[in-house]
C-alpha cells in the first residue's frame, strides 16, 4: 500500500491542524460504511469504536431552534412545539423511508447490470433487479419511483409544512451533489440519511472514537493483520505496463515496485490518463474516463 | 425529561419505589406502593384512583365534526346521542386499525377524541374540505380514572350529579367541589366507574376532593400495573402491546383487523361509507384469519410442569408483554401477546391471537411456559372475552 501523504486515509483521516486540536478535516461522520466491509475485515477488532450522534441543533433566524434528540418523544414534542402536524408525519414519513432503505438496500452492493448487453450474467442481473421491484408491490415501487425521480423540495413539500424543518432536510438531499433542493433527484439522496447503518441499527449516525481517521487507521491495522505493508511518503509516478498489462509501480525518485496486480485508489482520470500512458489503453476506455463526470460538491 | 401531568403535585410524593414508567412522553407511577396488590384490590374492591393524563385528548367541533368522525371510525357515529360515549376502533383504507378510543359527544356540534398515539395529522387528513374544528387539548385536560364498586358512592359526595342516573357509557357536565368537570362513566377495569375530565389548572383540587371524600371508602392511589391486571380480566386490548397501529407497522403481518382483534362489535353490518369498510365487509363474509381471545390455563398442567422441576408454581405478580407462542397438536397457531395471574378469578389469564379455525370458544391448546429456563407447554382453554364482567359495571 504506497500513500503520497504521511498519513492513509485520503479524504477520511484526522490531523492536529492547529497545535494541541485534531480535527476530522474532510469525512466527519459516518454511517455509511457498509456493514460487511466491518464484518470482513473484522473492524472492531482493530479499532473501530463508533460513538453515537446523539442530537443535532438547527438555530433559528428569530433566536429559536430546531432540535432532535435520540429520544422520540423528546423529539416528536419539539418538532410539534413548530407544528404539530409534522411532528406527526416525521413519524410517518420515518417508516416510509424505512420501507424505501429496505427497497434499495440490497441493489447498493449489486453490481450493475448492462441493460444492453445480452451476456448471461447481465441478464441475469436484469432479472434479479425485476424480481425485487417486483417484490416491493405497487404501493411501494410506485412511493420509490416518486423518490428517485422528484426533488428533495418538492417531496418534503408533501410531507411537511414547518420551513425550517424541510430546509434542514433537504440539506441532506443534496449533499455530495452540484443540485439544489429543486433539482430532479435529490430526493433519492435524502434516503441516504436514512440508509445509514451502525452496529446493525438501520439508520443511526455516529462518529468515531479518535475521529474519522481513525477509521482509516483501523483499516490499515486490518491490512497488516493480513500482511500487507503501509508506506506512506511513497508517491506513484506511474504505473509500469507490460504487454498490455500493469506490473508494478514506479515512485518519485525512481523505485520499482513490481506486483501481479495494481490497485488505484485514486479517481480514474488520474489513474488511467496520468499514471497510465493512455497509448497503452484502449481508445474507447480513454475517451470513457475522459467524459467521466465528476466532481467534489462539498468542503470544510 | 419526560412531562409530567397535572396531577404530578399529588402523585410524585406518593410513588414510593420510584416506579415510574414512561405513557405518550409522561412519566406516570407503575405503583405508589411497593407491591401493587393492593392498588389492584382496591379496583375490584372499594376504587382505584388513577392519573390516565397522558392519553391523547382531541376537541372537534363545527357543522361537519360528526360527518368527519363518522366517516374515519367504524362506529356509528351518527347514533352517538349528546352525552354518549362510543368505544371503537379506526382503519386505514385497507381495514387495518390505526388506533382505538373514545368518541364522546360533549353538545351538539362538540366532540372530544381519545387515542392512544397522535392523531391529530389523521383527523386533518380526513377533515380536508369539512367545516370543522380539530383542537389538540391533551395537555389543557386532566383525566382521572375512578375504578371500582365505591366509585359511584365516592362521586356522590363531592358532585351534585345523580350519578344512579348515569347509564354506562354517558357523560355529565357537572363540578367536583365546585371546580367545572366532564365526569364519563367509561374506563379501563371492565368495573363500575368513571372517569373524571377537568382542566389542566384545576386538577390538584379535583384530586384533594376525592382523595378526602374517598378515604372513608378505602380509595387508592393505583398505577400502571394494577390497571394492566385489570384491563386484561376485562378483555381489553392494549396499542403497542396486544397489537400495532397499521401507521407504524413495518410489514403486514403486523397489523390487525378490527374483527381480528375481536372488536366486531364495533364494525356495524350497515353503516354509511368510512375508512375501511369495502375490506372490512369483505372480511366479515369469509371470516377473519386471525382471532384475539381469552386462553384460560389449566392450572392442574401448570401445576405438574413446576412439580417436575421440584417447585411450586411461580406466578407472575404484574402483568407481562411479551409475545409467547401459542400451539396445538404440535404445531404453532398463534400467540398471546400479555397475560397476568388474576387474584380476583384464581385464573392464569392471556390475550391471545389465534389463527382460523383455532379461536373457537373451547378449543383446547398450549401456551409456551418457562419453567427453571426450560420452555415447556401448559393446556389452556380458548375462553370468550372478557373473563370478568361484573353485573355492576352497567347496572
Amino acid at each position: 500500500m504506497l500513500e503520497r501523504r504521511p498519513l492513509v486515509g485520503g479524504a477520511a483521516v484526522t490531523e492536529e491542524i492547529f497545535p494541541g486540536f485534531k480535527f476530522s478535516v474532510f469525512s466527519y461522520v459516518v454511517s455509511l460504511l457498509r456493514p460487511e466491509i466491518i464484518r470482513d475485515l473484522e473492524l472492531p477488532r482493530h479499532g473501530l469504536q463508533i460513538l453515537p450522534l446523539e442530537s443535532t441543533v438547527v438555530p433559528l433566524d428569530n433566536g429559536d431552534y430546531l432540535g432532535s434528540w435520540a429520544d422520540p418523544d423528546q423529539t416528536r414534542r419539539e418538532l410539534a412545539r413548530h407544528s404539530p402536524r409534522d411532528a406527526e408525519a416525521a413519524t410517518l414519513f420515518g417508516r416510509l423511508m424505512h420501507h424505501m432503505a429496505m427497497a434499495v438496500r440490497p441493489i447498493l452492493s449489486m453490481v450493475p447490470p448492462d441493460p444492453a448487453s445480452l451476456a448471461p450474467s447481465d441478464l441475469r442481473g436484469m432479472l434479479k433487479f425485476a424480481g425485487h421491484f417486483r417484490s416491493l408491490g405497487a404501493e411501494r415501487f410506485h412511493a420509490l419511483y416518486k423518490l428517485m425521480t422528484m426533488s428533495s423540495a418538492d417531496y418534503l413539500d408533501e410531507w411537511f409544512e414547518f420551513d425550517p424543518l424541510k430546509a434542514t432536510k433537504s440539506a441532506s438531499g443534496i449533499i455530495g451533489t452540484f443540485l439544489g433542493p429543486r433539482s430532479p433527484g435529490t430526493a433519492y439522496v435524502l434516503l441516504h440519511h436514512y440508509m445509514g447503518e451502525i452496529d446493525g441499527a438501520f439508520r443511526a449516525w455516529g462518529f468515531q472514537k479518535g475521529g474519522t481517521g481513525a477509521i482509516s487507521e483501523t483499516i490499515a491495522r486490518a491490512a497488516k493483520a493480513h500482511g500487507a505493508e503501509i508506506r506512506t511518503g511513497a508517491a506513484v509516478e506511474r504505473v509500469l505496463v507490460r504487454n498490455g498489462r500493469a506490473t508494478g509501480v514506479v515512485l518519485e525518485g525512481g523505485e520499482e515496485i513490481h506486483a501481479p496486480v495494481v490497485v488505484s485508489g485514486l479517481d480514474p482520470r488520474r489513474t488511467f490518463l496520468e499514471l497510465v500512458e493512455p497509448s497503452q489503453l484502449p481508445g474507447d476506455v480513454v475517451e470513457g474516463i475522459r467524459r467521466f463526470k465528476f466532481r467534489g460538491s462539498s468542503g470544510r | 425529561m419526560l412531562k409530567t401531568t397535572p396531577f404530578h403535585a399529588r402523585t410524585a410524593p406518593l410513588v414510593q419505589g420510584q416506579a415510574w414508567r414512561r405513557w405518550a412522553g409522561h412519566a406516570v407511577a407503575s405503583a405508589y406502593e411497593l407491591v401493587h396488590d393492593r392498588e389492584y384490590a382496591a379496583i375490584r374492591n372499594s376504587a382505584a384512583l388513577l392519573d390516565v393524563s397522558p392519553l391523547y385528548k382531541y376537541l372537534i367541533s363545527g357543522r361537519d365534526a360528526v360527518r368527519l368522525l363518522d366517516r374515519m371510525v367504524t362506529r356509528d357515529i351518527t347514533k352517538c346521542r349528546v352525552g354518549q360515549v362510543f368505544y371503537t376502533s379506526w382503519c386505514d383504507r385497507h381495514g387495518k386499525v390505526i388506533d382505538d378510543g373514545t368518541v364522546s359527544r360533549l353538545g351538539e356540534g362538540r366532540w372530544r377524541l381519545t387515542s392512544a398515539e397522535p392523531n391529530l395529522r389523521w383527523l386533518s387528513l380526513n377533515g380536508a374540505g369539512m367545516d370543522v374544528q380539530i383542537e389538540e387539548v391533551s395537555a389543557r385536560l386532566g383525566a382521572l380514572a375512578l375504578q371500582g364498586p365505591l366509585s359511584r358512592a365516592i362521586l356522590q359526595q363531592v358532585s351534585p350529579a345523580d350519578f344512579s342516573a348515569l347509564k354506562y357509557f354517558r357523560l355529565t357536565e357537572t363540578t367536583i367541589r365546585g371546580e367545572p368537570v366532564t365526569i364519563s362513566r367509561t374506563g379501563y377495569t371492565g368495573d363500575l366507574g368513571y372517569e373524571i375530565w377537568v382542566d389542566a389548572e384545576r386538577a390538584v383540587p379535583v384530586w384533594d376532593a376525592l382523595i378526602e371524600a374517598g378515604t372513608p371508602y378505602g380509595i387508592t392511589p393505583a398505577g400502571i400495573w394494577a390497571l394492566d391486571m385489570a384491563r386484561i380480566e376485562a378483555g381489553l386490548i392494549m396499542l403497542d402491546v396486544d397489537y400495532h397501529s397499521s401507521h407504524h407497522a413495518l410489514i403486514e403481518a403486523q397489523k390487525s383487523s378490527p374483527l381480528e382483534l375481536g372488536l366486531d362489535w364495533t364494525v356495524p353490518q350497515e353503516k354509511g361509507p368510512y375508512t375501511g369498510r369495502a375490506v372490512l365487509r369483505a372480511e366479515r363474509a369469509r371470516g377473519p384469519a386471525w382471532r384475539l381471545v381469552g386462553l384460560a390455563v389449566d392450572w392442574v398442567s401448570l401445576e405438574a410442569l413446576y412439580a417436575k422441576a421440584g417447585l411450586p408454581p411461580q406466578l407472575p405478580t404484574a402483568a407481562w408483554r411479551v409475545s409467547t407462542p401459542v400451539y396445538r397438536n404440535g404445531e404453532q397457531i398463534g400467540y398471546a401477546s400479555s397475560g397476568c395471574w388474576s387474584p380476583l378469578l384464581k385464573q392464569y389469564l392471556a390475550l391471545a391471537h389465534l389463527r382460523a379455525p383455532h379461536f373457537t370458544p373451547g378449543s383446547e391448546v398450549r401456551l409456551e411456559v418457562t419453567v427453571e429456563h426450560q420452555r415447556l407447554q401448559a393446556a389452556a382453554t380458548v375462553t370468550k372475552l372478557p373473563f370478568f364482567d361484573p353485573e355492576r359495571k352497567k347496572s
